[in-house]
């Protein structure tokens, strides 16, 4: 479904990406794990369209991304959770989702896509009136998770989705996310590390700019020097 | 030893939602608070009490035994309390010491221009970001940028901090670095106030835990207790998570 290919990113002179090629199948849930500045947003990034790579190919469905506005990938059905959730701040949490439906293709699907993110989070069901900046980090976060839904997007990038969330509520979106991922295929990137191999089919791990391993998920989390680097044991 | 920040029955309403209701704590110098609980029940709000970006609707908030309940936030950061934000609040366009030099500069200990760029980098040497000094701000890092943000509090020579999720996001082995300078901080006298949810570093760092939830305290005690109490596990860490992450 979506097939990434000796892509390259560089900001200046820094490297942010060298040659990273992944693969991602229909229905899989993928994630990448790394340090802070190993390059994960820049790979979300170039796959939504919002920075152009140097070199490579990102191909979804077969078709080139590189080269096409955020707008049209959205429209193609791939939706973003960006890492500082970019919200409509003033904006009551009902017009944010309904903002994640602004697109062509899913113009009258609005109303059966609400139901089904307020069915996922039934907090913003109950604030669907209050004003996005008045709510708490966490809450925030579950809004901008239910504005990508609204696209119906085929394929979910997520940016760090549980930062900012209590354990239970991180435990809660995990939950959430393994629900959906059985009609959109995710692609996380996410520091904790345990719960998204434990949601996760197959993860990549990104040091540096390049990939430096994949595998199975459950294989990589039982994997000892896996633990030592990316999940603090 | 006696407490550096004493707040008493502090209480906030938005409209009709009291956010914060009757919230006491103190805090002794050397000392790491940990302030956990669900996203919404009001941790955030208690620090902008604490730090004066709002002002309470009753209570009293003194340090040093002195009260500022009714400075506003710039007066009690020389009063020396400041706190970090979850996300940086820095112009993203400015080169990230001119952010730490103003809070030398506004600070409790202000310096002119020339002496503050040289505190500022040292500052930001002690927090391994001397080489990222003239870089902007957008050009840095998630991590570098919230160390940035911690450089620019700490410019202000606070002896009350208030970290509001600084751990957050991190990878285990970035975790372990931040966990340290927080240590160090509280190990040079430094009154830390932790919001985080990150329960590796509330275990390790904090002797103390306050859990609110709806804007009341839940409960209060050493960590390793109050993270076994059944109400904390029920509104908080939820069932499978009372030991991990």
């Amino acid at each position: 479904m979506l097939e990434v290919h000796g892509l390259s990113h560089a900001y200046g002179r820094h490297k942010a990406l060298d040659e990273v090629s992944i693969r991602l199948r229909a229905g899989e849930a993928v994630a990448i794990l790394g340090a802070n500045g190993a390059g994960k947003t820049t790979l979300l990034n170039s796959i939504a369209g919002l920075v152009r790579p140097t070199a490579g190919s990102i191909r979804f469905e077969g078709r080139e991304l590189v080269g096409l506005s955020p707008h049209r990938i959205v429209e193609m059905g791939i939706a973003t959770v960006p890492e500082n959730r970019r919200l409509f701040e003033p904006m009551a949490v009902i017009e944010n989702l309904n903002l994640g439906a602004y697109v062509d293709r899913e113009r009258g699907g609005a109303a059966a896509a609400l139901e089904r993110v307020f069915a996922l989070f039934p907090r913003l069901a109950e604030r669907r009136r209050q004003a996005v900046r008045t709510m708490s980090g966490g809450e925030r976060q579950m809004v901008a998770i239910a504005r990508a839904l609204m696209a119906q997007p085929k394929l979910l990038l997520l940016d760090e989705p549980s930062l900012g969330l209590s354990p239970r509520l991180s435990g809660e979106l995990f939950a959430a996310l393994g629900r959906i991922s059985h009609d959109v295929s995710i692609l996380m990137v996410e520091q904790n590390a345990r719960r998204a191999l434990a949601m996760a089919d197959r993860a990549y791990l990104l040091a540096l700019g390049r990939i430096v391993g994949e595998g199975e998920a459950d294989l990589l989390a039982r994997d000892s020097a896996v633990a030592r680097s990316y999940l603090g044991l | 030893m006696a407490a550096l920040l004493q707040v008493d029955g502090l209480t906030k309403a938005f409209g009709g939602l009291v956010a914060v209701s009757n919230m006491s704590l103190a805090v002794s110098p050397g000392e790491v608070l940990g302030l956990i609980g669900p996203n919404g029940s009001g941790k955030t709000t208690l620090l902008n009490l604490i730090a004066g970006t709002l002002r309470c609707d009753a209570g009293t908030i003194r340090i040093d035994g002195e009260d500022v309940t009714r400075l506003p936030n710039h007066l009690r950061v020389r009063r020396r309390i400041n706190r970090t934000f979850q996300l940086v609040r820095m112009p993203p366009n400015l080169p990230a010491i001119v952010g730490v030099m103003a809070g030398v500069m506004y600070g409790a200990d202000p310096k002119p221009y020339k002496e503050a760029e040289y505190e500022a980098a040292g500052i930001l040497g002690e927090l391994n970001l001397l080489l990222k000094a003239g870089h902007r701000l957008d050009q840095l890092t998630y991590i570098e940028q919230k160390r940035v943000e911690l450089a620019r509090a700490l410019a202000t020579k606070p002896r009350v901090l208030l970290l509001d999720e600084w751990l957050s996001g991190l990878s285990p082995g970035e975790l372990e670095g931040g966990m340290s300078v927080v240590w160090s901080l509280a190990a040079q006298g430094l009154a830390v106030i932790l919001v985080e949810h990150v329960m590796t570093a509330v275990r390790a760092l904090c002797s103390r835990v306050v859990v609110m939830n709806a804007g009341l305290k839940i409960a209060e005690g050493p960590a390793d207790e109050v993270l076994r109490d059944a109400e904390v596990i029920r509104a908080y860490l939820g069932d499978d998570d009372a030991g991990g992450s």
